[in-house]
């Protein structure tokens, strides 16, 4: 072999080489974005696809280099291994600062798992924080827990789980804690955290508001909410809208101010009610559409029973004499009469005698069915939403909140509000005349807005009776201080009833 | 900080420590002879056999008479030139690229950066330092023998003991040069890291009112740089005559700043010195804490609030029960203004109690010998902060003073008072106030500080450091050359051990068993445990039985041959194990950054008990690298 023939081997090599590499190019050429209004490039086939699928790195959220390289060398998972476990030692040895450290190098190397910056950020938030004896020093730790999570944002842009967990836990660590007083007045006036945002802006239930519409906005641009529930997740925003009102009054503001947010409250309410909403069989369901479709299935109901008057009573005759002599006895029983078996022959019997309406249209004279198999079936469509969205509107007891919002908009109530608020001032201060005077005048206003017709109903709600509980210990502790109880002459005596409280 | 294992003073350590030294080597050292002379004497009778061991312990006296500094120097020179032939330099190259990419793995928002970069910055030098340690020891006699240089070694007057020593000392020198520059490029790189002021104008500050009628103080924040700012007070004293008066600022994230200033009125500017208190090495005299609790009787224990940490224990609020401290010479000549206590103590409340403020304790001073006790502070807690109090020489007390005894139950049912109740002499209470060293420590520098809760339902807790009395700060510079002793002294002990086997196998199982010497020596407590049969799960084959099966760890084992033969075998491994793991040294024993890192001074006691566990290996390994050599057939 001569010097010619490897040259021309050598050659022939780098030919070949060239040649492979020109698919692998157009395979992997990366997007370029365009300049001066042309458009850019959409890069080669594995770019495409990326984009396609939305699992561009940097699609996904910012790209972290230290990641990238322990990737790139195989490492990750020794990595995470170890500093998993030197966190959990440091948390054990109470050791917070090198906790942080870690969980923040943690993250660093696993930027995409979402349930990492979620699981830290609610161990640092929730877990670390409460270790700390002084509330500045746990506010320091819900922040930081804070921060972590948004920075886990910053890594998963698209991910509607921790954008909603910042949402979550600035809303109701610091809303709702024990040291919610403490952490309120702390939130407001951390520059660092809200920059340049206003201080009236600064509460937490309303940056957790603007937290909760960041991730209704990542569904709206089309990411699957998952496992997530819909009424759930839409009910947030306008909740933090509700509480947000309601920790006005509780810092002292009585102004126009609370009625505007509390008519915002309302306002934000009734959209989610308008809301169309999936249930877990399928159907889609308004929450605002309850009232209707229950007066739409009285209203067919009667039509239905109108077609042809007494067939139902003539049916349920009929199915009578099908009853063995056991089930017609237990079924004539008074309820409360029954014995084990009977009970389970009474039921027997009823599932016979029960007649659906569609039976009930089947049935019907030929001139009639065609009408009555129409109305049945309207009748179970109203009944079958009725019944759905009622199960729904229990999830997030909507029909109290929307008499709340409505109820506290009222003058008179804000007038009470304003006269608890004074009435446990003074009794803190030792005026037991004021406070209980405070406290008389606004039941009385109390018990003029809650009898009003719009809001029959409202006293029996668990969540209207707890709030009076709340408002009841003071007053209970006023009269005890005056050696004095509470008679039956007071004036709202049902309510205080209802609420458990005689 | 936080010290779970207490070690021993130089004098309580030496003794023990020495004899057992003695003892191993010497009976090691005897077995070796005596097995040499049996094997000699079955071979060639036991007069030679005596004759050839007679021999060798002379030779290796006269070995040992005639080294020669000279002749170890040239070695060492050789094994100097050969390290950086090798390009050991690349380590350099290693530790300047991952300080430049530090920045990247650092938190400068941590509420301790110092802690976290002294942190990073030893284990980074502790990582490099060792691995080039293993290399360029393990490597460097085999080649001898691979390149043929030993010819020309063994071809001149060079005793086996001086190639080894002259190797040991060589690669030494190369590593410890590569650590001085290592050290300073860290230091600095700590130091810059670190470094930084803020901003201060009269916008950021507004007046507030103080308790003082009539008076206002200012109070605002300095600008925000690395990711936090400083809380300023400016007192109403420091604003009638505001110029040239310096303030320190609040700490944050574990420093302050000295704020200047300058000029009057309208012209008036705030000029903020660099980072303050951050970098330092406190001394501490710790003192032995015990409990009393809520019966008045002493313990060596409080009580557990369900921690799973059991370092700290607790004492209930508003009862008898106390922390006491007794500390041991404490003279006045070394405290002139007082005693700086300073504490950390944990803080566990059963009931929200008031929120604003933190738990309130008490702080006493009593006098072993009389039973004088004196309150001298009632503070607030501040969980998991150095709280730091000053005891006056001049006390004017808290509360009311009292005369009691400490009483402590023994196993036997008896009471023992540490001063009987009727020497109790109430009288010492009789006054106003107090002098701290006549009244309150004993002649011979005994002092009691308890510490008690007196909120009711909540709890303090704490171990015997969390209470120590601040000496005095010793330099963080010297403190920090300390911390790279204690790296050096790990270095200095890779290289003897790579040596030494490397004298004995090839390159590649020399480096693979100083490596297993390495991860012996880090996981030191675990080996022993292992080997003392103390570790969760059992022994190698019962664990590995068990993983098999997929059995939990307390499964017992089969009641026959198999759980015999395997719990028979793990008798014998563990035996190996154990003793493999007193070959090696504990590594975490050098591991002293922590203190450097949390701002205490490295105690020299401690400095010193390392330095003498390595010489302790240092000797036996010398004498086994020795002998290797002198055996190893050369021209083979």
């Amino acid at each position: 072999m001569n010097k010619n023939a490897s040259f021309r081997r050598k050659i022939i090599y780098v030919i070949i080489l060239a040649a492979l590499l020109y698919p692998m190019f157009l395979l992997s050429q990366p997007a370029s974005p365009g300049k001066d209004g042309q458009a850019g490039s959409p890069g080669g086939k594995l770019a495409q696809l990326r984009t396609q699928y939305g699992m561009d790195e940097s699609e996904l959220g910012d790209v972290d280099i230290i990641a990238t390289s322990f990737r790139l060398f195989g490492l990750t998972p020794i990595a995470d291994t170890i500093l998993w476990d030197a966190a959990n030692k440091y948390k054990m040895k109470k050791d917070w600062i090198s906790l942080a450290a870690t969980l923040k190098q943690l993250a660093r190397l696993m930027p995409r798992y979402e349930s990492v910056w979620r699981f830290q950020g609610w161990n640092l938030a929730y877990n670390v924080s409460t270790e700390f004896d002084d509330y500045r020093q746990r506010y320091h730790w819900v922040i930081e827990g804070l921060k972590f999570l948004e920075n886990g944002v910053k890594m998963n842009k698209k991910s509607i789980r921790l954008t909603w967990d910042v949402a979550w836990h600035t809303s109701q660590k610091i809303g709702k804690s024990d040291e919610r007083v403490q952490f309120r007045r702390m939130y407001k006036a951390d520059d660092d955290v809200h920059g340049s945002r206003p201080i009236e802006l600064r509460d937490c239930w309303l940056v957790g508001k603007e937290w909760y519409h960041k991730a209704e906005g990542i569904v709206a641009s089309g990411v699957p909410l998952g496992k997530i529930s819909e009424v759930l997740f839409y009910s947030n925003a306008p909740m933090n809208q509700m509480n947000y009102s309601d920790n006005l009054e509780k810092d002292g503001r009585f102004d126009e101010k609370v009625e505007r947010e509390w008519k915002k409250a309302q306002d934000e309410w009734t959209a989610f009610g308008n809301r169309e909403i999936p249930t877990s069989q399928g159907q889609i369901i308004r929450l605002n559409d309850q009232e209707f479709f229950a007066n739409q299935e009285k209203q067919l109901s009667r039509e239905l029973e109108e077609i042809q008057p007494g067939l139902r009573e003539e049916m349920i005759q009929q199915r009578r004499l099908k009853l063995t002599p056991e089930q017609a006895a237990a079924y004539d029983k008074n309820w409360v009469d029954r014995n084990a078996e009977e009970i389970n022959l009474a039921n027997e019997a009823e599932e016979i005698l029960n007649i659906t309406n569609m039976q009930l249209a089947e049935k019907m004279s030929a001139d009639r069915i065609e009408h009555g198999l129409e109305v049945a079936q309207k009748l179970d469509n109203a009944k079958e939403q009725s019944v759905w969205t009622d199960r729904y509107r229990d999830i997030v007891n909507f029909k109290y909140w929307r008499h709340r919002a409505a109820f506290e908009q009222l003058p008179d109530v804000i007038q009470a509000r304003k006269l608890i608020y004074e009435g446990k001032k003074a009794f803190q201060q030792g005026d037991l005349t004021v406070s209980k005077r405070d406290y008389d005048q606004a039941f009385a206003l109390i018990k003029k807005s809650k009898d009003l017709p719009q809001f029959a109903g409202l006293d029996d709600e668990d969540a209207f009776q707890l709030d009076f509980k709340a408002v009841m210990e003071t007053y209970m502790k006023i009269l005890e201080q005056r050696n004095e109880t509470l008679g039956d002459d007071f004036i709202l005596h049902d309510l205080w009833e209802k609420a458990g409280g005689l | 900080m936080v010290l779970e294992t207490q070690f021993p003073s130089l004098t309580e350590w030496f003794k023990p420590a020495a004899l057992a030294w003695i003892i191993r080597i010497g009976s090691f050292c005897l077995i070796a002879l005596a097995l040499g002379f049996l094997i000699t004497g079955v071979r060639m009778g036991p007069k030679r056999s005596w004759a050839i061991v007679k021999g060798a312990i002379k030779n290796a006296f006269s070995d040992l008479a005639h080294l020669s500094f000279k002749r170890i120097f040239a070695v060492a020179m050789l094994s100097f030139k050969e390290a950086i032939r090798r390009k050991i330099l690349i380590g350099f190259v290693v530790f300047i690229i991952v300080l430049l990419f530090a920045g990247m793995f650092l938190d400068p928002s941590s509420q301790d950066p110092a802690r976290l970069y002294i942190n990073f910055i030893f284990w980074v030098n502790n990582v490099l330092i060792l691995l080039l340690a293993l290399f360029i020891s393990s490597f460097s006699i085999p080649n001898d023998f691979k390149y043929k240089t030993i010819y020309t070694l063994a071809t001149k007057p060079v005793r086996s003991g001086e190639i080894v020593l002259g190797r040991i000392l060589g690669f030494t020198l190369m590593c410890s040069a590569m650590l001085i520059v290592m050290g300073v490029l860290s230091y600095g790189f700590v130091i810059r890291s670190v470094a930084h002021t803020h901003k201060l104008t009269s916008d950021d500050l507004r007046y507030v009112a103080t308790t003082q009628e009539g008076a206002q103080a200012l109070e605002g924040k300095t600008s925000t740089v690395k990711e936090h700012k400083h809380s300023v007070y400016l007192s109403p004293e420091i604003l009638k005559d505001p110029a040239g008066k310096t303030v320190m600022t609040e700490p944050t994230n574990g420093h302050t700043h000295q704020i200047t200033i300058v000029g009057q009125g309208k012209d008036r500017q705030y000029k903020l010195s660099g980072v303050k208190n951050m970098f330092t090495a406190r001394v501490p005299i710790y003192g032995n804490l015990r409990f009393r609790d809520t019966t008045n009787f002493d313990t060596n224990k409080g009580i557990n609030v369900g921690d799973e940490w059991e370092y700290r224990s607790f004492i209930q609020g508003n009862s008898p029960a106390a922390l006491i401290w007794l500390f041991k010479n404490i003279k006045q000549s070394s405290f002139p203004n007082g005693l700086p206590v300073e504490m950390t103590l944990g803080v566990f409340r059963t009931h929200k109690g008031n929120i604003e403020r933190g738990v309130m304790g008490g702080l006493a001073i009593r006098n072993p010998d009389t039973g004088l006790m004196v309150e001298t502070h009632l503070f607030e807690s501040v969980e998991f902060n150095t709280k730091r109090l000053l005891v006056p020489l001049k006390i004017k007390p808290a509360s009311r003073p009292q005369v009691i005894s400490s009483k402590t139950k023994l196993s036997n049912g008896n009471v023992v008072h540490d001063i009987p109740e009727n020497k109790l002499n109430q009288a010492y209470a009789q006054k106003a106030e107090f002098d701290l060293f006549k009244d309150l420590v004993t002649a011979d520098g005994r002092v009691e500080i308890w510490v008690r809760c007196l909120d009711p339902m909540q709890y303090f807790g704490a171990a015997e450091p969390d209470l120590y009395i601040r000496a005095y700060d010793a330099p963080f510079a010297l403190n920090f050359v300390k911390g790279f002793v204690c790296i050096w002294l790990e270095m200095f002990l890779i290289i003897v051990y790579g040596v030494t086997l490397s004298s004995l196998l090839s390159a590649p199982i020399a480096i693979l068993g100083t490596i297993f010497i390495m991860i012996t020596g880090v996981f030191h407590n675990y080996v022993l445990q292992l080997a003392n049969g103390l570790t969760e799960g059992g022994g190698v084959l019962e664990s590995m039985y068990r993983l098999l099966r997929q059995d939990n760890m307390i499964t017992e084992l089969p009641d026959n041959v198999l759980g015999d033969v395997i719990s028979m075998s793990d008798q014998v491994i563990n035996y190996i194990i154990g003793f493999v793991g007193y070959l090696a040294p504990d590594m975490n024993q050098f591991a002293n950054s922590e203190y450097v890192a949390s701002g205490f001074d490295i105690p020299w006691n401690l400095m010193t008990i390392d330095a003498l566990t390595a010489l302790a290996f240092f000797i036996p390994l010398y004498i086994f690298g020795y002998l290797c050599m002198k055996l190893r057939e050369i021209a083979a």
